[in-house]
């Protein structure tokens, strides 16, 4: 009979004392500590690895103790080598967690939602302190400075001299509190290219997006040409070399976004991800092209907002067009594209023209993700075309399913008669959001004719369902699914919905096995599915056993929440779905109000 | 398809591929030996040891071959553990620290998360004390040794 009196044997493996510790809590693993010498050898450096300096009430907790309890500050430097994340909530922290002096020689990660505390004339010592700690923590990678004044000319100029001369800084945000101003915003952007080593710069603002909003420049202004050193000409002066990622959100620019952003790729030839605001004018947008061009790498672009609205006075409809074009044929081989928070009201052939543009410009071969999501609507065929022509895409996002707007917000469906018997080439997509729309319109038209017309509408409503199955059963590699279903007519009233016949006597895309559920078990690799805005499918008790009998990775169940006047056993699913858990405990199921 | 696996003991255990295959290690055995008749001997993991595991990938046969979570959040990641599963688990300690270290001899990942989870299950919610009696540890710290590592992370006991 063997005893573990000395040790767990597990636990002298790293990787799986690891694997137990990331199962406990922070209290457990005080616990732990306090078990023996050993125990304490193994998990007290686990309790150090992460410190939070949180904020309770008006004193910080670590403050409190660090003066009522020194053994919390000695416990800080004993384990100073374990050290490696620090978040500090509030200013007051800074004493306890950054004494003057001190190095934390395996500290990674650093976050501080302090900035505005500092920000206020109150406590500038604080923001020199903690720049400071910047300088001295050398193996610091990954840096969050939330809330930071960037219209302090002389806190943004000591930062930026930090950023240029630090030799292991790779990940850098900052979000903006206050709107920024150029010249300091300039210091920072002189310290990102100087860097050796930042790849990644993410400038947001603190606000929610649009709060603070661009002013449209003169549309007559000649092309800009900008250099962030003054001193040397201006396509000449140092280069960011291993600045890859960038997002430059339009919020805390305000009208001198695109001098800045056009110096910044000026700047950064090994762009790879560039998340950026589309330009306002013409002029603007023939600038941008042209710094693209310095820009060989650029792989993956993100569009953030725009709104054709503010357009109106340029007079140009063709500009909202010609920008997905120009920025399409920037990079020649684009991997992603994401039009994010996109208002194209006024032009419904914008997105019919971006579609092209991608599939054109020879972007088929090589895009992996697109996301046209936060779009007001994208055409049924254009969708086909894109799902037809991208043999790469992983991802495939046309439906917002975690927004909180309407569902009119998202019309965006593929119609059933759109569907082509030959199926979709991107067999690897992961992620798929999408729509399929076009059979209330069968079974309105079959409900004024003759019965014997009824059976032909049934019979190419069975087409178009299997169809879909068959569509969807040919992505062995999904892992999340999300399904929007029959799009209405505007003049239906919400209060009389379509209500779609019951499987017994008909047939259309409900998910319900007599329409042809168990067409999908080769998705094997299912783990989220989202209903969420889906009005009428149809998942009884049968359907959701199938789902978790067939589906082994099935995790995440979001439905739509229940609407007295809409009669369907697809509302009763999210109960068939819980009685589910007891054979698959990780089942998690939601309602989406 | 069948492969014969060796325990340590010497004795042969008769599997199916698709149930050996459960097994990294063995899988990639069998990748580069190719077809081949010959037995696997696996000299880190006794018979009774083995016998659990085989009978955990026969159970979990069908499975999908496990996608790493995108999330690395430890508290975003479950501790539930399926019923079977759970069962499965019940045997007394040496024996689940054998199956742990035979997961991770053998690289089955699934069966290694669980048997750390059932591992982490018994420490949760316990008192030094009660940790002590669970594992057959002696506590070897003096009393002022114990109110120092108490004092030095009680601030942490809340979070």
């Amino acid at each position: 009979m063997h005893h573990f009196s000395l040790s767990v044997p597990v636990f002298d493996i790293p990787h799986l004392l690891h694997e137990v510790i990331s199962s406990l809590t922070p209290y457990d693993l005080t616990v732990c500590a306090q078990v023996s010498s050993r125990w304490n050898y193994l998990f007290e450096p686990f309790l150090w690895h992460n410190l939070n300096f949180a904020n309770h009430g008006t004193i910080t907790h670590f403050t409190t103790l660090s003066s009522s309890s020194p053994g919390a500050q000695t416990g800080l430097y004993r384990n100073q080598h374990t050290i490696r994340t620090i978040i500090i909530e509030n200013g007051w922290a800074l004493d306890a967690a950054l004494p003057e002096s001190h190095i934390y020689p395996n500290l990674t990660a650093l976050t501080f939602r302090a900035m505005d505390t500092w920000s206020k004339a109150t406590d500038k010592d604080g923001l020199v302190r903690m720049i400071r700690f910047l300088e001295r923590n050398t193996s610091l990678q990954t840096v969050r400075l939330e809330v930071f004044p960037l219209h302090n000319d002389v806190a943004c100029k000591m930062l930026g001299d930090v950023l240029k001369t630090h030799p292991s800084l790779k990940d850098l945000e900052i979000t903006g509190g206050a709107q920024a101003n150029r010249s300091s915003v300039e210091h920072i952007l002189r310290g990102v290219v100087g860097s050796c080593s930042i790849s990644v710069l993410k400038m947001v603002s603190a606000f929610h997006h649009g709060c603070v909003r661009i002013q449209s420049q003169d549309p007559s202004s000649p092309p800009l040409v900008f250099s962030l050193f003054p001193s040397s000409s201006s396509t000449q002066g140092p280069t960011a070399t291993r600045l890859k990622q960038l997002w430059f959100d339009p919020d805390i620019h305000g009208p001198e976004y695109h001098i800045l952003l056009l110096a910044l790729l000026n700047h950064s030839p090994h762009l790879e991800r560039l998340s950026f605001a589309a330009p306002k004018t013409p002029y603007q947008l023939a600038d941008l092209v042209s710094a693209f061009s310095k820009n060989p790498k650029l792989r993956h672009l993100e569009l953030i907002e725009y709104n054709t609205s503010a357009l109106n006075n340029s007079n140009n409809n063709d500009y909202p067009a010609d920008l997905i074009q120009a920025t399409t044929s920037a990079s020649s081989h684009l991997h992603s594209f994401s039009l994010r928070s996109f208002q194209t009201r006024a032009n419904s052939s914008f997105i019919d023209r971006a579609a092209h543009a991608l599939v054109h410009h020879q972007h088929s071969r090589t895009l992996e993700r697109l996301d046209f999501c936060k779009d007001d609507e994208v055409a049924s065929k254009d969708l086909q075309l894109l799902l037809m022509s991208c043999p790469n895409l992983t991802s495939f996002i046309v439906i917002d399913v975690d927004g909180h707007e309407s569902t009119t917000k998202n019309r965006s469906r593929i119609h059933i008669e759109d569907l082509a018997a030959g199926g979709w080439v991107c067999r690897g997509l992961k992620e798929l959001s999408i729509g399929f729309t076009g059979f209330s319109a069968l079974t309105s038209s079959s409900s004024s004719s003759s019965s014997s017309s009824s059976s032909d509408e049934s019979a190419t409503a069975q087409y178009y369902t299997t169809l879909i199955y068959n569509h969807l059963a040919s992505l062995p590699h999904l892992q999340t699914l999300c399904l929007a279903g029959e799009l209405l007519p505007f003049s239906v009233s919400p209060r009389d919905p379509w209500i779609p016949p019951p499987p017994s006597s008909s047939t259309y895309f409900d998910f319900s096995l007599k329409t042809g559920l168990a067409k999908l078990a080769p998705l094997k690799n299912v783990q989220t599915l989202n209903l969420s805005q889906w009005q009428h499918f149809w998942i009884g008790k049968a359907e959701a056993a199938w789902m978790v009998e067939q589906w082994k990775g099935l995790r995440y169940v979001t439905l739509p929440v229940q609407e007295p006047s809409i009669v369907s056993e697809g509302y009763k699913a999210a109960g068939h779905f819980m009685n589910l858990i007891a054979v698959r405990p990780s089942l998690i199921v939601s309602i989406k109000v | 398809m069948t492969v014969i696996l060796v325990s340590s003991d010497n004795q042969d255990f008769k599997v199916d591929k698709e149930v050996a295959e459960r097994s990294i290690l063995i899988k990639n055995m069998l990748e580069d030996v190719g077809e081949s008749d010959s037995p696997i001997p696996l000299p880190n993991v006794t018979s009774a040891v083995l016998t659990k595991v085989i009978e955990y990938c026969e159970h979990h046969r069908n499975d999908p071959v496990q996608v790493p979570e995108e999330t690395d959040d430890p508290r975003k990641r479950s501790n539930d553990i399926e019923e079977w599963d759970m069962k499965f688990m019940q045997v007394d300690q040496e024996m689940l620290f054998e199956i742990i270290l035979a997961a991770n001899y053998l690289d089955i990942k699934p069966l290694l998360d669980v048997g750390c989870k059932t591992v982490a299950n018994i420490i949760k919610g316990k008192t030094p004390e009660e940790i002590r009696k669970a594992f057959n540890i002696v506590n070897d710290f003096t009393p002022e040794e114990e109110a120092q590592i108490k004092k030095e992370n009680e601030w942490a006991e809340d979070r």
